[in-house]
């Protein structure tokens, strides 16, 4: 995921469920950057919400495997407008969707219903 | 086992044709052997006294809205009749048709057709026809958040009373826009031969169902394109269409990835989504997918594709969905399932014997 995508998605996934959000995208980190290629440097962002729920998405270094991004909570008010204080908790996820659930969760967005497989009248084959 | 019947739903607005159409559709001789469902909204039912029947349709009647409290009352129903023909008790039906009651939402009654695991291999879905008044349509798709679900989730969408009133452009150019996918078809005094709605032959529903708008869906058709650099296309305030146009095919893993997020963070407000797929994995046949709010269907895997076009094209039906964010979420899961068969790939070069099982 470039940082373009990593932003979209964001972005339209705040549209989606409908969460007044702020979202700042930050410089890349070094210190978290993908040590086997120092060009790399992890994608990060910042979302802060009205009640003060400040929110990070860290993209994981290679040393984290098998998780993909980490998802902190963060305490105090912003520094600067991108620090923050202590980490009061911290959430790995393993992929892109798991991603998108923990952060509609942290939210505080209402889970919908889980994906269902229809088991009952098919749609037939197409062409007999 | 026998093949499955089809269920076909026929519904519309309050007032829009429905039992004008199907006491028409019910003289047509293509419509002989029809089970026939009439769902009324109220304790007593008239709309089947409205209907004359031959001794070969067979008229059910609920009462109550299917796709609020009785849903329920559809399934068991249609079991029953699946019992009762199995048992010799009523003629070999070979296709069922539902008239849904004014008010209802279909697409909570085609969920409940494909969730019940009954119904599996006795039943496919046939078409959804929506009837919409042609003088009265865009009022009521202005006023009736209903009417727009209703249109949206057609196949067949019938403007009535042509007799009485041409539609007005307007509302042509809005039901295209909600649903560029649906076959349109003027209809003085309910008047339509039943093989055009329904497939010349019963069994062609199933087909119908599977390719017919992929021949007819293009950017001229209406549709909007969503893909990967292109802007996000025709909006509705309410409900809007896309269709997501990709060159090249998609991993397996993929397309269930891909579903799996749609269906849990769209839930309710994405009505419905029709497909066909290039998978990397299988060249040469295509997936069909199809799916109403947070249910989705096992992919129908053709043989070949149905025209020339070989791309992978994806109808989206749905409420305030962010067109970029379907086509940036299909981006990035690919990206993802392709660099992980790729990371597993070498794995498998440095350790051959190892890792070979995994999804990645």
């Amino acid at each position: 995921m470039d940082a373009g995508q990593f932003e979209t998605l964001l972005r339209a996934s705040l549209e989606l469920w409908r969460v007044e959000a702020s979202l700042r995208l930050c410089a890349p980190a070094t210190a978290m950057a993908d040590t086997s290629n120092p060009a790399r440097a992890s994608l990060q962002a910042w979302l802060g919400l009205a009640d003060g729920t400040r929110l990070q998405v860290v993209e994981a270094g290679p040393q984290d495997e098998p998780f993909r991004w980490w998802l902190h909570w963060h305490a105090g008010p912003a520094v600067d407008g991108v620090g923050a204080g202590a980490i009061l908790r911290r959430k790995p996820c393993a992929s892109t969707l798991g991603l998108l659930r923990s952060l509609r969760e942290a939210l505080g967005v209402a889970a919908v219903a889980k994906v269902r497989i229809g088991g009952g009248a098919g749609v037939g084959a197409p062409l007999a | 086992m026998s093949e499955p019947i089809p269920v076909s739903v026929i519904t519309g607005f309050l007032g829009s044709g429905k039992t004008t159409l199907l006491r028409h559709l019910l003289r047509d001789p293509d419509m002989g052997r029809t089970a026939v469902i009439i769902n009324e909204f109220g304790e007593i039912g008239i709309d089947h006294d409205l209907v004359e029947s031959s001794d070969e349709n067979f008229i059910e009647l609920t009462t109550g809205c299917l796709c609020c409290k009785v849903r329920s009352d559809l399934v068991m129903t249609l079991r029953d009749l699946a019992r009762r023909r199995a048992a010799g008790e009523l003629p070999a039906f070979e296709r069922v048709v539902v008239e849904t009651s004014g008010l209802a939402d279909p697409a909570a009654i085609l969920q409940a057709l494909m969730i019940d695991r009954d119904l599996a291999g006795l039943y496919v879905l046939g078409q959804v026809v929506t009837t919409v008044d042609s003088m009265l349509g865009l009022a009521t798709l202005d006023a009736h958040r209903q009417s727009v679900r209703q249109v949206a989730v057609a196949d067949r969408l019938l403007l009535t009373k042509g007799d009485l009133a041409a539609p007005a452009p307007a509302l042509v150019q809005r039901l295209v826009t909600l649903n560029p996918m649906a076959s349109r078809f003027e209809v003085r005094d309910g008047r339509i031969r039943a093989a055009e709605l329904f497939g010349d032959r019963v069994s062609d529903d199933a087909r119908y169902r599977g390719t017919a708008f992929f021949r007819t869906v293009s950017p001229a058709s209406g549709a909007s394109i969503a893909g990967p650099g292109s802007a996000p296309g025709v909006h509705d305030p309410r409900i809007a269409s896309w269709c997501l146009v990709r060159d090249r095919p998609l991993h397996a893993l993929t397309l269930a990835l891909f579903l799996e997020g749609l269906m849990e963070h769209c839930g309710d407000r994405l009505l419905r989504v029709k497909g066909i797929v290039g998978v990397v994995e299988e060249p040469g046949r295509p997936a069909v997918l199809h799916g109403v709010q947070h249910v989705v269907h096992p992919p129908q895997w053709l043989d070949r594709w149905p025209s020339e076009d070989h791309r992978t094209r994806i109808v989206f039906i749905g409420e305030a969905i962010p067109a970029r964010w379907i086509s940036t979420l299909l981006e990035v899961l690919d990206e993802d399932v392709a660099a992980a068969q790729a990371t597993r790939a070498a794995a498998d070069v440095h350790a051959p014997g190892y890792g070979t099982g995994g999804a990645g």
